[in-house]
C-alpha cells in the first residue's frame, strides 16, 4: 500500500498546487496595486505612455493593459473578464458592456480618430487614389467587420462606391476585393508593411513614425472619411476609485496631448 | 552445382570460405557467430562479399573481379531463415501462391492457386490453406516455408536453423522430410545447424565453420571419428580429448599420456613427438567383470573407477576416473544392463587403436 | 481425475475487480488505475459537454448549419484537410521508408528537421511561410514571376500550412511502421524473385499499414485544427481560407458566441464521429503478427 499512497499524494498535491497558482494567479481584482485596463489595440502606443505617466504619479499602483480588438475585449468582459476601465474604438462595443450593466458611470468621448489609406511603400498595385480600389486585382485587406476599424472602413466603402467619379471609372463594379479580414488593425498594418497586401485601410494614429518607413498614404477625401469615436469607461467589478482617477488623467490636458501626439484627434472636452 | 569461394571483412569477423556442392546436403556447421548465416546471405545476395565468386548451376552469380553482382530476385535460390519467414499478414496458400504469380516464373492466378495447393498437399497442409501463420504451430509454419521454397523451383536450397524453436519430435519428423525432399529435387542444399546430433542426421557432408573459416570438411562419421583439430573436437562433442607424447613400444606405437598408454594404430608415427588424442565415448567399452578380455587382445585396458552415471534415455554416460584424469564411456541401455554401473564401482575399460584418433597437433 | 498431491493452479475467480469484499480486498494497482483514468476522462468530457450544453440552452446548435459562413467554413476545413492529407501520404511515405530502411550520412540531421514543424509554434510556422513564400518572400517572386502564382490569400496557402505542421505526424508513424517490419521477410521476398515494387506493395506496405493509418487519422486531425499558421500565411476569408478553427476564432473574438459555440458543436461532431469510424475499421481490420 506504501507505494500506492504515495502516488496518490503526489496526485492530490499537484491538484493543490494547480487551483493554489490558479487562485494566485492573475489578479484583475483592481485592488490598490494593479490598474487593469482593457484597450483597443489601436490605443497601444499612447495609452502605454499615459499608463507609465499614471504609475509615476501613483505610488504602489502598475497598470496592466490588454490590448486587443474593441470586440474581443467586450466580449472577455461579457463573458466575466474582470477589468478597472474599457476604452474602445466604437460605441457598439461599450454599449454591449453597458447592456450587461457592467459599467460603472457614463461613457465619455475622450478620443477621435480617422480612417487612413496604407500601401506598400513601393506600390506594387499603383494606387494613386481611392479610386483604384474598384480595380479587382486589387489586394485589400481590412479588419473584420465586427472590429471597429472594420466597421468604419466598410461604412466608407460603401460611401465610396455612391460617389459620381468612382460609378464613372468603374461603371461594371461588382465587389471590392477583400483577401483577408483581421482581427485586429495591427495585423492589417503589418500586411500591408510585408507587402502581402496591395491596400489597407487602418487608423491615422497606426501610421507611427515607425510604420511610415514602410508604407505610403493614399489621402481620403474628407467627404469620405468616417469620425471614430473612442469612449472610455469604468466598470462596475473592479476598483472604481482608482478607475477615475486613470479615466480624469486621460481626458485631462496631459492625457490629451499625448493623444494628440499619437496621432488622435481631440475627444469630448477639446 | 554450387561453387562460393568468397570472403568477407568485419569489424567482428574475417570470413573466407571456399564451397563447392554437387547434389548434395551440406551442413554448414559451428557455434553462433562462425560466420554461417553470412556465408549462406552472401551466396544468396543478401550480403555482398568483398572478394571471390559464387556460381549456381553453372551461372555466375557473383564475381568480384568481373563485377558481377546479381540482386537474390535473379538468383536461382530458395532461402528459408531461421523463423521460417512466413508473411503474417497472409494465409498459407497466399504465401506459398505469391512466388508462383510474382517470382521469377509468374503464372496466371488461378493456375498458381492449383500448384500451390499441390505443394501444400505435399506437406500435408491442405487443410490448412486458409490458415493465418498465428493460427498454425512451428512445425506447420516450417512446413509451409518448405512449400514456399519449393514453388519457386530453386536451383540451390539455403536453409539456416530451420528447426531451433521446434520441439524435438517435430524436429526429428521435418530433418525427415527435407531429406526427403532434397532427394527428390537433386539440387545442392546448404543447411546450417548448430546441434551436432541434426548435423550428422541431415548431412551427406558436414563443414565445420569456426571464427570464419572451415575448419574441416567430411563425411558425418569421418567429422565425428576424427576432427581435424581441437576446436572442431570439441564442437562435434568427440568427448575425450587427451593431450600425450608418442611414444615406441613393444607393440608398435602408443600415446603416453597422464591417463595411461593408450595403443595407437600403424601409422606414421614418429618416437617423441607430441600429440592429442580425441576418443569418442562409443569408442570405449566397458569391460564385465567375469568375462575375460581375450576378445580385446591388441586394444589397451585401463582399470578405473566409475565416479558419474547419467541416463540419457537412449545413451548413457559413465564418467570413469582412470587415475591421471577421467574418460566419458557411452553405451546403450542394453549394453549396460548386465553391468554394475554404480559410483564407487570398479571398471575395466577396452579401447581399441582404431578408435583413437589422434589430432594433427595438440592443441587448437 | 486429477492427483491430489499436485499442486492445484491458482486461479484467478473471475470478475474480482467489480466484486470488492471490503477495502483490504482491493488490490491498490487496480482502483488507482480507474481513479486516474476516470480523472482524465472528466478532464477531457467536462470542457467538450459544456459547449453542448451551452449550445442546446441558446438552442443554437442546429440553427447555423443553414448559416452560409457555417457552411463555408466546414466545407473549406473539410476540403483543405482531404487535400492535406493526400500530399502528406503521397511524400510522407517514401520519405519515411527512405528514414526506416537507409542507412546514410547526416540522417539524425534529416530525421530532426523533418519532426521539427511539429514542434514549433504554429504562428512560427506561419511566419516562417509566409516570409518564405510570401510575395516579398524568398521565394515569392520566383513563384509570382515563373509561375505567376501568389500564395497568401489563397486555398493552397491553407493547404501548405496544414500540411507544414501536419505532415510529420504522418512520417513518425510511417517511419516507426516501416521500421518494426523484420528484414527476415524482405529477404525471403527477394530471394523468391518479387521485384522491389512487388515486395513493397505485398509485404512491406500492408504489414505497415496499421502504422500508416493511425499516422493518417493524427495529421488529419492536426490538419483540422491548425489555426496559427493558417491565419499568418493564408490569411482570414470566408470561403477561401476561413477554415472552421478561424471561423470559431472570428466569431468568439466579434462577441457572436453562440456561433462560436456552434461551430465548435460541429467541429468536436465531425472529429469525434471520424475517429470513431477509424477506431471500429482497425479493429476489424485484419490481426497482423505484431
Amino acid at each position: 500500500m506504501p507505494a500506492s499512497c504515495r502516488w496518490a499524494a503526489l496526485c492530490v498535491a499537484l491538484l493543490a498546487g494547480l487551483l493554489t497558482a490558479a487562485a494566485c494567479g492573475d489578479d484583475g481584482e483592481g485592488d490598490g496595486d494593479t490598474l487593469t485596463v482593457f484597450a483597443a489595440a489601436s490605443l497601444s502606443s499612447a495609452f502605454g505612455e499615459i499608463g507609465a505617466a499614471f504609475e509615476a504619479e501613483h505610488e504602489d499602483v502598475t497598470v496592466e493593459f490588454n490590448f486587443a480588438g474593441s470586440q474581443a475585449l467586450a466580449t472577455q468582459l461579457v463573458e466575466g473578464a474582470v477589468a478597472d476601465v474599457f476604452a474602445s474604438a466604437n460605441t457598439t462595443q461599450v454599449e454591449r458592456v453597458v447592456a450587461e450593466d457592467l459599467h460603472d458611470g457614463e461613457p465619455v468621448i475622450f478620443a477621435r480618430n480617422q480612417l487612413a489609406i496604407i500601401v506598400p511603400s513601393d506600390n506594387p498595385a499603383g494606387v494613386e487614389s481611392v479610386n483604384d480600389f474598384g480595380d479587382p486585382d486589387l489586394k485589400l485587406v481590412l479588419a473584420a467587420e465586427d472590429v471597429p476599424v472594420g466597421q468604419y472602413a466598410r461604412e466608407s466603402l460603401a460611401l465610396l462606391a455612391e460617389t459620381a467619379e468612382f460609378q464613372e471609372q468603374h461603371p461594371d463594379f461588382g465587389e471590392f476585393n477583400i483577401v483577408s479580414n483581421e482581427t485586429n488593425v495591427l495585423q492589417v498594418v503589418t500586411r500591408v508593411r510585408l507587402g502581402e497586401a496591395d491596400a489597407g485601410i487602418v487608423y491615422e494614429t497606426d501610421v507611427t513614425p515607425d510604420v511610415a518607413e514602410d508604407v505610403r498614404l493614399i489621402p481620403i477625401p474628407d467627404g469620405l472619411n468616417i469620425i471614430a469615436e473612442y469612449p472610455i469607461v469604468a466598470l462596475s467589478g473592479g476598483d472604481t476609485g482608482l478607475a477615475g482617477e486613470f479615466i480624469e488623467l486621460v481626458l485631462s490636458e496631459e492625457g490629451q496631448e499625448i493623444l494628440a501626439r499619437w496621432g488622435f484627434r481631440a475627444g469630448e472636452t477639446g | 552445382m554450387l561453387v562460393a569461394r568468397v570472403g568477407l571483412a568485419l569489424p567482428s569477423i574475417r570470413i573466407d570460405v571456399d564451397l563447392e556442392l554437387g547434389d548434395e546436403t551440406l551442413v554448414l556447421f559451428g557455434p553462433s557467430g562462425a560466420g554461417k548465416s553470412l556465408t549462406v546471405k552472401m551466396i544468396a545476395g543478401l550480403e555482398r562479399p568483398d572478394y571471390g565468386r559464387v556460381e549456381i548451376a553453372g551461372q555466375t552469380v557473383f564475381d568480384a573481379d568481373a563485377g558481377i553482382d546479381l540482386e537474390p530476385q535473379r538468383r536461382d535460390i530458395g532461402y528459408i531463415p531461421q523463423r521460417s519467414g512466413v508473411f503474417p499478414h497472409l494465409t498459407a496458400l497466399e504465401n506459398v501462391a505469391l512466388p508462383l504469380r510474382r517470382g521469377r516464373k509468374r503464372y496466371p492466378a488461378r493456375e498458381a492457386e492449383e500448384r500451390a495447393l499441390a505443394l501444400l498437399e505435399r506437406f500435408g497442409l491442405r487443410e490448412r490453406a486458409g490458415a493465418k501463420p498465428a493460427q498454425m504451430s512451428g512445425g506447420e509454419l516450417q512446413r509451409v516455408a518448405f512449400a514456399r521454397v519449393l514453388a519457386t523451383e530453386p536451383k540451390v536450397l539455403l536453409v539456416d536453423e530451420p528447426f531451433a524453436a521446434l520441439d524435438a519430435p517435430v524436429r526429428a519428423d521435418l530433418r525427415r522430410e527435407f531429406r526427403r525432399f532434397q532427394r527428390e529435387l537433386r539440387i545442392p542444399a546448404i543447411f546450417i545447424t548448430h546441434d551436432v546430433e541434426e548435423a550428422a542426421v541431415v548431412g551427406d557432408r558436414i563443414a565445420i565453420m569456426v571464427a570464419g573459416t572451415i575448419r574441416q570438411v567430411g563425411e558425418p562419421r569421418q567429422v565425428l571419428d576424427r576432427p581435424a583439430d581441437r576446436d572442431v573436437a570439441r564442437l562435434v562433442q568427440a568427448g575425450n580429448i587427451i593431450d600425450g607424447r608418442v611414444v615406441r613400444c613393444e607393440y608398435g606405437y602408443a600415446l603416453e599420456t597422464p591417463l595411461g598408454a593408450f595403443r595407437l594404430a600403424p601409422g606414421g608415427w614418429k618416437d617423441g613427438a607430441p600429440a592429442t588424442a580425441v576418443v569418442r565415448p562409443e569408442g570405449i567399452r566397458i569391460l564385465r567383470e567375469d568375462r575375460s578380455a581375450a576378445r580385446f587382445a591388441g586394444s589397451t585396458i585401463i582399470s578405473g573407477v566409475i565416479t558419474d552415471v547419467a541416463d540419457h534415455g537412449s545413451m548413457i554416460a559413465v564418467t570413469v576416473n582412470v587415475g591421471g584424469g577421467s574418460l566419458v564411456v557411452s553405451l546403450s541401455p542394453t549394453a549396460a544392463e548386465n553391468l554394475e554401473l554404480v559410483p564407487g564401482k570398479p571398471a575395466r575399460l577396452a579401447i581399441p587403436p582404431e578408435r583413437v584418433h589422434v589430432l594433427a597437433a595438440p592443441g587448437a | 481425475m486429477s492427483d491430489p498431491r499436485l499442486p492445484r493452479p491458482y486461479v484467478e475467480p473471475a470478475g474480482r475487480a467489480s466484486r470488492p469484499r471490503g477495502w483490504r480486498r482491493f488490490r491498490a494497482p487496480d482502483s488507482l488505475l480507474w481513479l486516474s483514468t476516470g480523472v482524465l476522462l472528466a478532464f477531457i468530457l467536462i470542457p467538450l459537454a459544456a459547449i453542448f450544453l451551452r449550445g442546446i440552452e441558446d438552442q443554437q446548435l442546429i440553427r447555423p448549419l443553414d448559416d452560409p459562413l457555417v457552411q463555408d467554413a466546414l466545407a473549406l476545413s473539410l476540403v483543405t484537410t482531404a487535400i492535406t492529407l493526400a500530399l502528406a501520404v503521397a511524400l510522407g511515405t517514401p520519405a519515411a521508408y527512405l528514414l526506416a530502411r537507409y542507412r546514410f550520412r547526416g540522417k539524425a540531421v534529416v530525421s530532426t528537421l523533418i519532426d521539427l514543424p511539429m514542434v514549433l509554434p504554429p504562428a512560427v510556422a506561419g511566419i516562417a511561410l509566409l516570409i518564405a513564400f510570401g510575395r516579398r518572400g524568398v521565394l515569392g517572386p520566383a513563384l509570382s514571376g515563373f509561375l505567376g502564382v501568389e500564395l497568401p490569400f489563397t486555398m493552397a496557402a491553407v493547404v501548405i500550412a496544414q500540411t507544414f505542421v501536419a505532415m510529420p505526424l504522418y512520417i513518425r508513424s510511417a517511419r516507426a511502421g516501416f521500421e518494426t517490419i523484420d528484414d527476415d521477410y524482405l529477404q525471403i521476398a527477394a530471394t523468391m524473385g518479387l521485384s522491389r515494387l512487388t515486395i513493397f506493395r505485398t509485404i512491406t506496405l500492408p504489414l505497415a499499414l496499421p502504422a500508416l493509418l493511425s499516422g493518417a487519422v493524427l495529421t488529419w486531425a492536426r490538419a483540422l485544427g491548425e489555426f496559427g499558421a493558417t491565419i499568418m500565411f493564408a490569411g482570414n476569408f470566408a470561403g477561401r481560407t476561413q477554415t472552421m478553427p478561424l471561423a470559431i476564432y472570428q466569431s468568439l473574438e466579434g462577441g457572436d458566441l453562440s456561433t462560436a459555440i456552434a461551430l465548435s458543436g460541429i467541429l468536436i461532431a465531425v472529429s469525434f464521429t471520424v475517429l470513431i469510424i477509424f477506431q471500429v475499421l482497425t479493429c476489424t481490420s485484419p490481426e497482423t503478427a505484431r
